[in-house]
């Protein structure tokens, strides 16, 4: 499974970190570091896919798309 | 026919009376801007950040924060990047500068005075009423098309029209109000009773009044949805669950509803009409981008988010500066008030090209119209569904749309905050 970044779409709302600290991290200008990730993409285990789905469901731009 | 379309299709004087920007300029003791893009270019060309307040430094002695910002050192940010960053850093940029400058008293504890986790485990719970989503399913189907659909089809009879006011103004505060669950016959005059909150004219006695009026209106509406739940927002917020800091899961008092419908009705019914109006104002004046909407809508949200860009109807928005900091390369005192003047940030020729042309076909980047950071604007995407499908019906019902000649050209005015169009005369068929 992945985790995936819509770049434009984030606004630094910075919810996705408060709600999945764990895989989600920030960027020195409050960005989710995911937007500086070459593909914008993260792989993420069976375990972390709850906690991420938690972190995209939390984006008030729905910057964040779980994948297969 | 509904009881809230019979309210909508009623001729009502009140809306010309509550819905007129330069009135409501001038009764708020601000001189009205004509342009105000010139002065704001200049000063984000000599500094991404300057000290002082945004109205002293265009030379505006009577703008709307003066009357709160005196006593409070203050900065003000320019440039795309320090606006961002000011949005964004919501620990050393809070939100608290409205309670402290006294523009929001009035509405009682909300998320918008609220920060960090505190702000995330209210704002999160709210915000699933106000998700893209949401926005284009429920708020479309219980209320967005028939509001449009009702004022459209009123407009069509016609071969002339102030589209400002019988579209821009109308949907919306009918659209919000209406979702939360006032009666029909009460949207006007919740409005008027919002707006007397926190008039510059009023006198206290005035204003204790108007909130008097806001808390019946809502209380009545709580109790009744407290033991009958309907289909609407103050029924979800009533079964909203919300967990405290000490981790007790409760719902939100009858305090808590009243002062987050305050917050969100004003503004929902207070901006959205403006910027609509700004993006039809936008369209009138260049017909083949009009024309390029017309022939592919898919282009809406993007001709929206490209008006909000060239035009917000809000410049500037006040942060309260936490603790001493430096903003690209400028010293900030805590205690001190920044200003956040997304106007200029949003033409910054560093991000956009060509910044001051309204441009629908410019590549697609966020700008700071709807805000940014933990605070972004909650309602937007209600806000931009009202507006993708008042275009539509506008593109759809009233062919060969153009300004009428024999009214006064329109303008945008206003003052730093709350512009919109003078007027909207259109004719069409």
């Amino acid at each position: 499974m992945k985790v995936c970044i819509a770049r434009d779409l984030c606004c630094g709302a910075q919810a996705c970190v408060e709600v999945a600290p764990e895989i989600f991290w920030l960027n020195d200008e409050g960005f989710n570091g995911l937007v500086d990730v070459e593909d914008a993409t993260l792989s993420i285990s069976d375990e972390q896919v709850d906690q991420a789905r938690a972190g995209a469901e939390a984006c008030p731009e729905r910057a964040l798309k779980v994948t297969d | 026919m509904s009881d809230y379309a019979a309210v909508l299709r009623n001729e009502d004087p009140r809306i010309r009376q509550i819905f007129d920007v330069e009135a409501e300029t001038l009764d708020s003791g601000s001189a009205l801007i004509e342009d105000p893009f010139a002065k704001l270019n200049a000063l984000r060309a000599a500094a991404p950040v300057h000290e002082g307040a945004l109205g002293d430094l265009m030379g505006y002695q009577d703008y709307h924060f003066s009357q709160h910002i005196k006593g409070f050192p203050a900065y003000t940010a320019f440039s795309f990047k320090a606006v961002s960053k000011g949005f964004i850093d919501n620990k050393t940029f809070s939100s608290r500068a409205y309670y402290k400058l006294g523009t929001v008293d009035a509405f009682g504890e909300t998320i918008l005075n609220k920060s960090g986790a505190d702000h995330r485990r209210y704002r999160g719970q709210i915000q699933d009423l106000f998700t893209p989503e949401y926005a284009q399913s429920w708020w479309d189907e219980k209320i967005i098309r028939e509001t449009v659909e009702t004022l459209i089809s009123e407009i069509e009879k016609k071969d002339r029209a102030d589209l400002f006011l019988d579209l821009c103004a109308r949907m919306p505060v009918h659209v919000v109000s209406g979702a939360f669950g006032i009666a029909p016959d009460e949207i006007i005059p919740f409005r008027m009773a919002l707006l007397g909150l926190h008039r510059h004219s009023a006198s206290p006695e005035e204003k204790q009044a108007s909130m008097a009026k806001v808390r019946s209106i809502l209380e009545a509406v709580i109790r009744e949805r407290r033991s009958r739940p309907r289909n609407d927002i103050i029924s979800r917020l009533i079964e909203t669950p919300i967990t405290t800091e000490e981790g007790v899961e409760r719902t939100f008092s009858d305090d808590e509803i009243i002062s987050h419908c305050i917050l969100i009705v004003l503004a929902g019914g207070g901006t959205t009409w403006r910027q609509l109006g700004i993006t039809l104002f936008a369209l009138l004046n260049h017909p083949e981008q009009f024309a390029a909407l017309r022939a592919d809508r898919s282009l809406a949200p993007q001709v929206i988010l490209e008006a909000a860009r060239w035009h917000p109807t809000d410049l500037v928005f006040p942060r309260m500066i936490e603790e001493d900091t430096v903003l690209e390369g400028v010293a900030l005192p805590k205690g001190a008030m920044l200003h956040l003047c997304l106007g200029a940030a949003n033409r910054d020729p560093e991000r956009w090209d060509d910044p001051d042309a309204f441009d629908i076909h410019r590549p697609i980047q966020r700008a700071l119209a709807f805000g940014g950071g933990p605070h972004s604007c909650l309602g937007q995407h209600v806000s931009r569904q009202e507006m993708v499908v008042a275009l539509d019906a506008v593109m759809d019902r009233l062919p060969n749309l153009r300004w009428d000649e024999r009214e006064p050209p329109a303008r945008i005015i206003g003052d730093l905050f709350l512009r919109g169009p003078s007027a909207l005369p259109v004719r069409f068929g």
